[in-house]
């Protein structure tokens, strides 16, 4: 494997691209060239961050600091999930956590230890990125889920408690509203996976074999990864309405609009 | 004679106001209660909590036996609320009519035959017939068949009649009306407007549900 090492006066030289687009704000005056700049520092202090955060876990060759980083990230991602819902509930936080983390604690256990077959079982060469996709891609299914769940209870409540009046128990009574989210929440994995390789050459897969990868080993992974990623869809969106459901109706099976707010 | 329907005690605080307060509803069988009171006097929510659609500290009991909050389900599937909106589900008449009978609780219930029902309510159309076609007066009236084809003991009926020209309306009280004097049946209704005749009257006014008009 030869991989081309970047240095800092290469990475200088693309922040040329920022410079450029800035230059191009001011001149057109679009107004956002303070915005871009302040991403683009914020990827380079993240992400310098992160780096040597990953270096030093992988120097530590210990559990602990891997499962410390995996839980602090499932705690952003369930931030994350419950803040781009439109409309939100009492306590939303807990049930979009988690979702998240037994979610991608699910799969990316199956994925690393069973599929893949890490060892030791923490390798953190494998393991964060691994669970970091998960999650990334979860938290995009556990909102649109969570959205479209609680637009159509906000939306047609009469229907909802038509059901409950007449003795609809909480699965029966959230039968059209599960349906409803659960499908929305999978439509971007299933379009994800209709035109991977022929619109879009998927980032993970194309980081491989910039470093080297032999390219159907790196398609492999790729399709290892869509799977992975469907199964974290699929158990998020599923899990994050049930828990909110559970939630909404309470004990009492009626919708309890006190919770709800926009 | 025992009641058939005990809740109580009722309780509404609305907008930091008591809409009204320890209120308790008896229905016996045979009963055909014609509930009134001013608008904004708490008329629907008193029949919500009595359901449970809206939070209470009530106790229910039905012919004697009492339900808990957790066998709410139980309880409303024998007391069914007739919401004044008569919402539908999307689909035609026959998923409008047999849904409840998908319900877990429901599927050894027996229903009642939908086409006598339908006829003598004056809706003279196919199962097939989507309910998104219909006018406000038949939705009205075909929420009044879901609840007879679905016979309950008790409906609380939230103004059934409303939107009904006169002859639907004669049509429809009739039925409801012949449904409350099956055995072991009660019905409470809210209007506005006036019956024809009923067994009782109460007035819900000043925070009480008072007897007579």
């Amino acid at each position: 494997m030869n991989i081309i090492a970047l240095s800092p006066k290469d990475l200088l030289i693309a922040s040329g691209f920022i410079f450029l687009a800035g230059g191009l704000s001011l001149f057109l005056e679009l107004g956002i060239a303070r915005r871009l700049l302040i991403a683009a520092l914020r990827t380079v202090i993240q992400l310098t961050l992160l780096g040597f955060l990953l270096e030093s876990i992988f120097a530590l060759k210990s559990p602990y600091p891997v499962l410390l980083l995996l839980f602090f990230m499932t705690l952003m991602a369930g931030r994350e999930a419950a803040s781009r819902t439109r409309k939100r509930y009492a306590r939303i936080l807990l049930d979009t956590t988690l979702a998240m983390g037994i979610s991608a604690f699910f799969v990316g256990a199956i994925v690393t230890q069973i599929v893949v077959g890490v060892k030791p079982w923490y390798h953190p060469q494998y393991v964060i990125p691994l669970l970091g996709m998960i999650l990334g891609n979860a938290l995009n299914g556990v909102s649109l889920a969570l959205d479209s769940f609680l637009d159509y209870l906000l939306s047609r409540q009469d229907e909802i408690e038509l059901y409950l009046v007449f003795g609809a128990e909480p699965l029966e009574a959230l039968k059209a509203p599960f349906r409803h989210a659960i499908r929305r929440g999978l439509i971007p994995i299933i379009n994800a996976m209709s035109v991977a390789g022929i619109v879009s050459l998927p980032g993970m897969m194309t980081g491989q074999i910039l470093a080297g990868t032999p390219p159907l080993q790196a398609v492999a992974y790729q399709i290892l990864v869509m799977f992975m990623l469907a199964g974290a869809y699929t158990f998020g969106s599923m899990l994050v309405v049930f828990l909110a459901g559970r939630k909404i109706l309470g004990a009492e099976l009626r919708l309890r609009r006190e919770l709800l707010k926009n | 004679m025992e009641p058939l329907l005990e809740v109580g005690p009722l309780s509404c605080v609305e907008r930091e106001r008591p809409l009204y307060h320890g209120v308790y509803l008896r229905l016996f069988p045979g009963d055909f209660v014609h509930l009134k009171g001013p608008s904004g006097s708490g008329k629907t929510t008193l029949l919500r909590q009595i359901v449970g659609l809206e939070p209470s500290q009530a106790r229910r009991f039905l012919a004697g036996k009492s339900y808990s909050l957790s066998q709410i389900a139980d309880f409303r599937r024998r007391c069914l609320y007739l919401a004044p909106e008569a919402p539908m589900v999307e689909g035609d008449l026959a998923r409008n009519l047999f849904f409840p009978f998908r319900f877990r609780k429901n599927r050894t219930k027996k229903h009642k035959d939908p086409e006598k029902i339908l006829k003598s309510l004056g809706l003279n159309f196919s199962l097939k017939t989507r309910v998104a076609n219909l006018s406000t007066g038949e939705r009205k009236r075909l929420a009044l068949a879901r609840a007879l084809i679905f016979d309950p003991e008790i409906i609380l009926a939230d103004e059934p009649f409303s939107g009904l020209d006169e002859e639907n309306f004669k049509k429809a009280f009739k039925l409801l009306y012949e449904f409350s004097q099956r055995e072991k049946k009660a019905v409470l209704c809210v209007s506005h407007g006036k019956l024809p005749f009923c067994t009782r009257a109460l007035t819900l006014c000043e925070g009480k549900l008072k007897e007579g008009r």
